[in-house]
């Protein structure tokens, strides 16, 4: 399980490192490599060269401010767990990035590499386009920016060209009385999602749920986010009688795939589970 | 490519091909076969080193990645010839059969508690969660890191 | 007589845990031979087909390959022989050590390729051209037992032994029975994966014909002595050493295909040769376990009493039978009633061939399946009689008084086991109070 042979190079600057994606058409970019290595080794993917973003200035930075969270593509899981203002900046996050994967692969993978590999079980992609998120390019023609849910476009695929880097994730500003909730289910600690679900709400003066924002990963080809199940909850106030409604339709609108780890029928069993704990949670405690 | 950087101290230079990851530098070209290799893609945590103070798996690092980094591998978890706090604890504990994944649990254990050394069980295993071993159901292992953590904490007294 | 005791009763720490503490071990993977080759193994990428040609022309072409050996170089090729259970019949089903004209699982060697690193082999093994025309394969037991694919034609059948398993009058008890249940139980391939995937480093020194091969386990001397009559040496020319081992749980040290490519390899070139295995061939590689379904029937009286077990277990082996792949499907037609006495025993133990990896032992070989169908038979007994199931087991236990205890008669009886004449404690009484149902079970 050794990769196929390729050339490595770590560009100091991002100008560099696009001209090298650029005119290099079966190049790939590398950053922490916990997803690429292994695909590496597998020699599912062949690349001529791997352009590492390591020396890269910049773009480790976590910015909290008026305008909400700036998370650089270069940012490790490790980062956000040790930054301490992410308790009340963006706890949803925080609560996400906790599951992804092993104690080791956190200390080394990215926020850009989890965006750009886009799997449908991952908990970043989740985070982004359940928040509206922002998503950041630098190419050869300068940067752009792609909101979150039009970003992913189906399993470990999106928008970005080969000669684009993730150079950015923001994600709006998090209110404090905010209520939200983080619920992954796995066979092993560790594991990508069979299922997961994020999701938040806030109150208006009646108490009742506003600007209600539900995704789910895993149970889904891509991210994305459970538009029924929010319109459900927005203008009322959350009981019981809500809360299983709300599984219920989300166990409709989600469309699992059928693999050898689960099948449909129990990833959207999965699902609804998931969305009426996580409510509930959210309705008890303010925050799961 | 040549690369450089600290291993268990000591600076050395290699001279490798783009595609040789960090565990198989460690153990056929710098002959330190501690780091065992039990999958090559990320999933068993036997290859666990500490670069730059942080547990990452070796197997999912190129070579070329580590240049001016600082790698501790199990063989350098102590100075002299006796068991540290965490081997002797390991030893004490029988938190070894076959000694495959030993050298992985070792060095996760050892960043862990050097970083926490008041990491509860909950943590410890969640910590350990990415390391398999399929000789002693873990439990030892969790009692060993447990016991370890005393001698960390002195260790962090000013 | 020794005055103090210090051991018996104290916990002892290891030798072997200084070495492996300090990350000294020596597992196959930690020793080297300055002009050692590396192999890889092109292994069949499809579960059943016909070997047309295998080209290494671009692989030879690569930068630090050596050499590429398929069965042409081997001439004739030598098949494992069974380590354990070798009965008449079974010869018709050994695995070559190499494919030559017909692959029957995915993952059954076709070539080795020797380069100057494990790299290098595998970049050259990706590069030869292998034209196998696929035959429609053999998925699962039922299709093997249907007949219209066979794995070996000249053999008619793809059943590779039958094992039977009587005792008392069955028929008789089931006829007199108060109760009886009958259900389909079935246990999933498995597979032991140890944590350290297997290697060999062998070294062929011409000069004094001896061979020597690190990397052993378990069964050094059968090994030694198979290995020693295929290259067509005496077993004093042979050494198989075995070092530290990363765990074998029933799979290790078998003798495997490449237990003989390897040393042939070394022998071949002239230079030692290493192969280590990597996680994903060891996947297809090393041996599955466990895959066996089941239609079986309990036949009781009313207060509990076992009066007779029968049915059929159906084992799914795998493309060959292997060192000691019968084991388990022979346990399962003697020894199913586990630790319980029952006089009247029909059970018929059919071990069938697929296009899947080769079957062997791992823990516990036809008990861990044997104990899950017949614990779970007497727990929905117990259920159907409405009596605590903890209670029914308990009753149904061999005891002091039914020692020796006779197990069912094999058939063929070459194969049979004997029962052990101990005895052990019943388990106390700990269900009684139980509402709920709770899980027991004697193993």
């Amino acid at each position: 399980m050794k990769p196929a042979p390729f050339d490595y190079r770590a560009p100091g600057t991002l100008r560099e490192a696009i001209d090298l994606l650029a005119s290099n058409p079966e190049a790939l970019v590398i950053a922490g490599g916990q997803s690429l290595i292994p695909v590496l080794a597998f020699r599912l993917a062949t690349p001529s060269l791997l352009v590492d973003l390591r020396r890269l200035p910049g773009l480790g930075n976590i910015a909290v401010g008026d305008d909400g969270l700036r998370l650089g593509a270069l940012v490790r899981w490790r980062d956000i767990e040790d930054d301490q203002r992410l308790a009340a900046a963006h706890p949803l996050l925080r609560a996400a990035i906790a599951h992804v994967a092993h104690y080791q692969v956190r200390n080394r993978g990215t926020v850009g590499g989890s965006l750009a590999h886009a799997d449908p079980a991952a908990e970043l992609p989740g985070v982004a386009v359940t928040c509206e998120g922002e998503i950041t390019l630098f190419g050869p023609a300068g940067s752009r920016t792609i909101r979150a849910g039009d970003f992913f476009t189906g399993p470990l695929s999106t928008l970005r060209q080969p000669d684009e880097i993730v150079t950015e994730l923001h994600l709006p500003k998090w209110p404090s009385h905010r209520r939200w909730a983080f619920r992954k289910y796995a066979r092993r600690e560790g594991d990508f999602a069979l299922a997961g679900i994020l999701l938040f709400y806030d109150e208006d003066r009646q108490g009742a749920v506003s600007n209600a924002h539900v995704g789910v990963i895993g149970a889904c080809p891509r991210p994305h986010r459970l538009t029924g199940v929010e319109t459900l909850l927005n203008g009322h106030a959350i009981d019981d009688g809500l809360i299983r409604q709300a599984a219920a339709t989300a166990a409709e609108e989600v469309d699992p795939p059928d693999d050898l780890h689960a099948d449909a029928a129990y990833r959207r069993g999965l699902a609804a589970t998931l969305i009426e704990r996580g409510l509930r949670a959210a309705a008890q405690h303010g925050s799961a | 490519m040549r690369v450089s950087f600290r291993i268990n101290g000591d600076l050395v230079a290699v001279d490798v091909e783009p595609r040789l990851h960090l565990g198989d530098c460690l153990r056929d070209v710098l002959s330190l076969t501690g780091t065992h290799l039990g999958c090559e893609h990320g999933a068993c945590g036997a290859c666990t080193v500490i670069v730059d103070g942080a547990a990452v798996r070796a197997c999912l690092m190129l070579t070329v990645q580590v240049e001016g980094a600082s790698v501790i591998t199990v063989e350098g978890l102590l100075s002299d010839e006796a068991l540290s706090p965490l081997q002797t604890a390991f030893r004490k504990h029988h938190a070894l059969q076959c000694g495959f994944c030993t050298p992985g649990m070792l060095t996760t254990a050892h960043a862990l508690l050097t970083e926490e050394p008041d990491a509860d069980v909950d943590r410890i295993r969640s910590a350990l969660s990415g390391n398999l071993c399929r000789c002693t159901g873990y439990i030892p292992i969790v009692e060993a890191v447990l016991e370890a953590r005393a001698a960390y904490r002195k260790a962090n007294k000013p | 007589m020794i005055g103090t005791n210090r051991y018996i009763g104290s916990p002892v720490e290891r030798i072997e845990d200084l070495r492996f503490l300090r990350g000294r071990g020596q597992f196959v993977g930690d020793l080297k031979r300055e002009t050692m080759l590396h192999a890889a193994i092109l292994r069949s990428p499809v579960a059943h087909g016909l070997v047309a040609t295998i080209d290494s022309t671009a692989a030879l072409a690569k930068t630090g390959v050596r050499a590429v050996i398929t069965a042409k170089d081997i001439g004739a090729v030598p098949r494992i022989p069974l380590r354990l259970l070798p009965l008449p019949g079974t010869e018709r089903f050994l695995q070559p050590v190499i494919a030559a004209d017909r692959v029957r699982y995915v993952g059954e060697p076709v070539a080795i390729v020797l380069a100057d690193s494990p790299a290098l082999a595998e970049d050259g093994a990706g590069v030869i051209a292998l034209d196998i025309e696929q035959l429609p394969p053999v998925p699962d037991r039922h299709a093997s037992g249907r007949r219209e694919i066979l794995l070996f034609e000249e053999a008619g059948t793809n059943a590779a032994m039958i094992f039977t398993g009587v005792k008392g009058d069955a028929n008789a008890a089931f006829r007199e029975a108060d109760c009886v249940r009958r259900e389909r139980f079935a246990v999933q391939r498995y597979t032991a994966l140890p944590m350290e995937p297997r290697g060999l480093l062998a070294d062929w020194d011409a000069a004094q014909g001896r061979m020597t091969v690190l990397g052993a386990a378990k069964v050094p001397f059968f090994n030694r002595d198979t290995l020693a009559a295929m290259l067509g040496l005496s077993p004093a020319q042979v050494d198989l050493i075995e070092n530290d081992v990363g765990g074998g749980f029933g799979a290790r040290g078998e003798f495997y295909p490449e237990d003989f490519l390897i040393p042939f390899a070394a022998r071949h070139v002239g230079r030692p040769v290493r192969w280590l295995e990597d996680r994903r061939e060891h996947l297809t590689a090393m041996n599955h376990a466990r895959e066996a379904d089941c239609e079986v029937e309990i036949a009781c009286r009313s207060d509990g009493t076992i009066l007779g077990l029968r049915g059929e277990v159906f084992v799914d082996l795998g493309a060959y039978v292997r060192t000691n792949g019968l084991i388990a499907p022979r346990t399962l037609a003697q020894c199913l009633t586990g630790p319980y006495r029952v006089q009247n025993v029909q059970m018929t133990s059919t071990a069938l061939l697929t296009n899947k990896t080769p079957s062997g032992t791992y823990r516990a070989p036809g008990r861990y399946e044997g104990s899950f169908f017949c614990e779970r038979l007497i727990e929905l007994a117990a259920l159907d009689l409405g009596i605590d199931s903890a209670e029914m087991r308990r009753k149904n236990l061999i005891g002091a008084a039914d020692m020796p205890y006779r197990l069912p008669r094999l058939e063929p009886p070459g194969a049979s086991m004997k029962c052990c004449t101990g005895s052990w404690r019943r388990p106390s009484n700990r269900s009684a109070s139980v509402r709920r149902p709770t899980g027991v079970s004697n193993v």
